[in-house]
């Protein structure tokens, strides 16, 4: 981990709240993590919120139905009325369950998720930690979603919930190899594991983004994206809770606040992924327009995490989209579209960028005298 | 094939005694004995002019009490047909109430095994060589056949207790009068 | 002792194995043993109250069996203690789905005991709603697939269509699903003013929304892999299992009711026997079963043409005949209609009275549902959820 960076931040962080340095010394740390935490925290309810109402207007009107009209405008308290209803619900734990951990579950699961929003760039400063292996930190802590997914359905005892625990364990293991292929494309592109460093690198009109840095670009962008909604568990891969095969998967048994932790963190790992497609393949918080990219101050740290939750959001709503389209695939066609399909095309896609990079280092198209002048 | 060639052809075949036809009422059947109930749905479903391929029905019923009647057994219905010749043909037996057994033609057609459960479950009628002849619509712990005329209704079943004991007639029927 | 504490005590005896430093390139002694699952009787895709024990290793199910029974509420008892007419809403019960189907089927039997004769308004008026209900069935049953298959928008489209046949029916007998409307000698109420227009509007509607669903549904690729070539039914086996309707007719035999003994006014009328087509899959498969509901909704719109332009503008509803007390002459007789599911079959025996002394009804989901082992064991377990879907089973028929 950097020093600078980390110390910076813990700086910054101490000059907006003047009343820490008037804590004792040995509170500082654990209030530092205190308040950064609640940072991602907050922006997870947030996008979960946000998530969930989305989910539920563009399913109703994919339905030909309203959805929720009751509380507030439009029913946008929905949720927050579903939330506080979750919270006063009764906290049942099945009696024959692995106590333990299925408390500790669904934490793990929410865990994994808050740890993926540290290394997502908001805005060039806008990031808990700019890590130098920020990619690689990314494949590896994507990972502890699962482990918490798998405690679930161990500990409830129960057939269907065991039967969806194993689906997922299979399902994200079998496509993180096409995400970590896609992934170690990107980083061929950039140079740089860092992920701010990554966006830096698509600075400029928005043909210097890494889609259209080499013709096979589109492929790794379409790759990650299949293998992103079947690491989310989305449909058409959502085999883990397929409702009409296994009841509900893995969350069959859990009910109430504990229901909603699960809940909360699939709506915040949807967003991740959509972050992440923006990042790595579409300019991430900038624009493509390099004069509104070049606006400093409040109003150009708005217009560029405007930028980053405008498209984050449009992935999220293709996410939907497809989940209400599609019908759902079938574990073994789960498997030929990860190891047959997307890991050879993936690795076709990389040798090529591999090639093109030697060839033609830097701005890709840009550098083939395409639109001159307009770069950087 | 009309119904009447097709008994023709199984009286020849099994006797001239054995099969009664009965072809007055709105539904021609032929009558025959129960032992021999296997071997002429053998023969309707393989001989080629045949070729009684789908079996559509199985009906018991409980014949205490019906009004010129003697026998107070159990009538079993079989309503078979031929997808390919368009035909239908409806046999009877009959057994008494004492013994109520009948070969099982579950080993000819494979869907007359559920309609022998059922007739056993409703009717009690045992269907002798069925190869899982258990209740299977009523619970397992049934007591009686409710199908049967003189079944009488339990007024508890697991705690449950049922306390309607029947109109004042001695009827169930929900609606007096 | 639940399946998954047995997995943990394997988790125990391999951790023994590992101490006693036996070698490790040899498999851990890890003892596997088959799962026994209980689909249902409350679970998502069974259809209703339907069990199905299966024994699977994995995703493989290796056996299952159909257990049924959990809806049962003998019918056949009930309708021996009330008069002929007082078993008409019994029978409504039976496929709730396609309930005028049932009263027709009914209603047929006990005439057929009577012969009575029919006035030729209310044979029209009988098929006009028979046919109707047919397309809501169908729609439920392609809606419901989808949902099987994971597809959720195109069952809330089968939905919509369906909301406009319940709102005719329901205008013309003042019930949305149990409707109580063919009796024994007709129907129970003439036609309302204007219904006719409306049928009309509707099915011009459900031709575009057919093609609309089909786009959404039937010609999906995901759909396509997830039914073609998944239980596979012969006609040999269909046959044997007793499988009428859209099940059989899927695997080419061509066996309809309506054609084959024209009932009711049926023989007046012009459509075609669908069958499986096999443009993707075997025929016989669930994509198949499933293509020929689709198709059979479009039959049931061309009957309605014809029975909108041939129909009397008026005329009698009830045959005078019946407007007493039914007393049909000691006899018993079979018949059978062509329902939704199948071949709907009433065996009705007469002992003169006016209640009947037996009633047995053969429901065409109860063969259907028994098939369901021959084409299910050693698929994976989604693929029993699809093959129970396609099937298109009712409960409220099969355990009467």
């Amino acid at each position: 981990m950097p020093e600078t960076t980390t110390g910076a931040l813990i700086y910054q962080i101490l000059e907006l709240l003047p009343f820490l340095k008037e804590l004792p010394e040995f509170l500082h740390i654990p209030m530092l993590m205190f308040v950064t935490g609640l940072i991602p925290v907050t922006v997870i309810s947030l996008v979960g919120l946000v998530g969930v109402y989305m989910e539920r207007k563009v399913s109703a009107f994919m339905q030909i139905r309203l959805g929720p009209m009751e509380y507030g405008p439009w029913g946008t308290l929905q949720t927050l009325a579903d939330g506080i209803k979750l919270m006063g619900k009764e906290d049942i734990i099945p009696r024959e369950a692995d106590k333990p951990l299925f408390i500790l579950a669904p934490i793990a699961a929410f865990v994994g998720v808050f740890l993926l929003f540290i290394a997502i760039p908001f805005d060039r400063d806008i990031i808990v930690v700019d890590l130098n292996v920020g990619i690689f930190y990314l494949a590896a802590v994507a990972s502890i979603e699962v482990v918490g997914i798998i405690m679930a359905g161990w500990a409830s005892n129960n057939k269907w919930s065991l039967l969806g625990a194993m689906r997922e364990a299979a399902q994200v293991v079998a496509y993180e190899i096409p995400v970590g292929i896609c992934l170690v494309t990107v980083v061929i592109v950039s140079g740089s594991f860092s992920m701010v460093d990554i966006v830096e690198e698509q600075k400029g009109l928005f043909l210097n983004w890494f889609i259209f840095r080499n013709p096979v670009m589109w492929v790794v962008f379409i790759a990650f994206i299949i293998a992103s909604l079947a690491e989310l568990k989305r449909a058409p891969f959502d085999l883990p809770e397929a409702e009409s095969e296994l009841v509900s998967g893995f969350h069959t048994e859990y009910s109430g606040m504990r229901f909603s932790i699960f809940f909360i963190a699939e709506y915040g790992a949807m967003f991740v992924a959509s972050a992440l497609i923006a990042i790595l393949f579409l300019g991430g918080y900038y624009t493509g327009i390099p004069f509104l990219d070049n606006i400093d101050g409040i109003l150009g740290i708005l217009i560029r995490v405007g930028a980053l939750f405008g498209k984050a959001f449009a992935f999220l709503f293709l996410q939907m989209w497809i989940r209400w389209t599609l019908p759902r695939i079938r574990l073994d066609q789960m498997f030929y579209l990860c190891y047959k399909v997307l890991v050879p095309f993936g690795f076709v896609a990389m040798i090529i960028t591999a090639f093109w990079q030697m060839v033609l280092p830097g701005d890709g198209f840009m550098s083939l005298g395409w639109a001159p002048g307009l770069g950087k | 094939m009309e119904s009447s060639a097709i008994f023709a052809a199984l009286k020849t075949k099994f006797g001239e005694a054995a099969i009664d036809l009965n072809e007055d009422g709105p539904e021609a059947f032929a009558m025959v004995p129960s032992e021999l109930i296997p071997d002429v749905c053998q023969h309707l479903r393989d001989a080629p002019e045949f070729d009684c391929d789908l079996f559509s029905c199985l009906t018991g019923v409980d014949l205490k009490g019906l009004k010129g009647e003697t026998d107070d057994g159990f009538e079993v219905i079989y309503n078979i047909e031929s997808t390919g010749k368009a035909h239908c043909v409806s046999l009877r037996t009959r057994v008494a109430r004492e013994k109520p057994e009948i070969p099982s033609v579950s080993s000819i057609w494979e869907t007359a095994d559920w309609h022998e459960r059922e007739s056993f479950d409703l009717l009690g009628i045992v269907f002798t060589g069925h190869p899982n002849l258990v209740r299977i619509l009523c619970a397992d712990d049934w007591i009686g056949y409710p199908l049967r005329k003189d079944y009488e209704f339990p007024t508890e079943y697991h705690g449950i207790v049922c306390e309607f004991e029947g109109n004042e007639d001695g009827t169930w029927g929900g609606h007096p009068g | 002792m639940s399946p998954s504490r047995d997995v943990k005590g394997s988790k125990t005896k391999m951790a023994d194995t590992a101490n006693m430093n036996t070698n490790v390139h040899e498999p851990p002694d890890v003892r596997t043993e088959e799962l026994l699952l209980n689909m249902g009787p409350q679970h998502p895709s069974t259809h209703g109250v339907l069990k199905v024990v299966a024994k699977t290793d994995g995703e493989l199910v290796l056996e299952c069996e159909p257990v049924v029974g959990y809806l049962h509420r003998c019918f056949e008892k009930c309708a021996e203690s009330g008069s002929y007419v007082q078993a008409v809403p019994y029978t409504d019960r039976l496929d709730y789905l396609m309930a005028m189907g049932n009263n027709l089927g009914y209603c047929l039997a006990v005439e057929a005991l009577m012969k009575v004769e029919i006035p030729e308004y209310a044979d029209y008026i009988r098929v006009l709603v028979t046919e109707l209900n047919r397309i809501g069935s169908h729609l439920i049953a392609v809606g419901t697939f989808g949902l099987d298959t994971g597809a959720i928008t195109p069952f809330f489209y089968a939905f919509r269509d369906r909301e406009m046949v319940l709102d005719i029916l329901e205008e013309i007998c003042g019930q949305r699903l149990n409707y109580n409307y063919i009796r024994p000698g007709g129907v129970a109420y003439d036609l309302p003013e204007g219904i006719l227009d409306k049928i009309s509007t509707f099915i011009d509607h459900m031709e575009k929304s057919l093609e609309e669903i089909n786009n959404l549904l039937t010609y999906n690729g995901i759909f396509i892999h997830r039914t073609a070539n998944v239980g596979v039914m012969t006609p040999e086996v269909a046959i044997k299992y007793g499988v009428t309707g859209p099940n059989l007719r899927s695997t080419g035999v061509k066996r309809d009711l309506r054609k084959l003994r024209p009932y009711s006014i049926y023989d007046r009328f012009e459509f075609n026997i669908c069958t499986g087509t096999g443009e993707y899959g075997t025929i016989g498969d669930c994509w198949n079963r499933h293509i020929v509901r689709t198709q059979e909704i479009i039959e049931s719109i061309k009957i309605l043409r014809q029975v909108l332009n041939a129909m009397p503008t008026e005329g009698e509803h009830l045959a005078k005949a019946t407007a007493r007390k039914f007393r049909p002459p000691k006899g018993a007789a079979y018949t059978a209609v062509e329902n939704s599911k199948g071949e709907l079959g009433f065996y009705i025996a007469s002992d003169g009275t006016d209640e009947p002394w037996r009633v047995k009804c053969r429901a065409p989901s109860f063969h259907n549902v028994s098939v369901l082992p021959a084409l299910a064991n050693g698929t994976m377990l989604a693929d029993l959820v699809i093959i129970l879907g396609s099937l298109d089973i009712v409960l409220g028929e099969i355990d009467r």
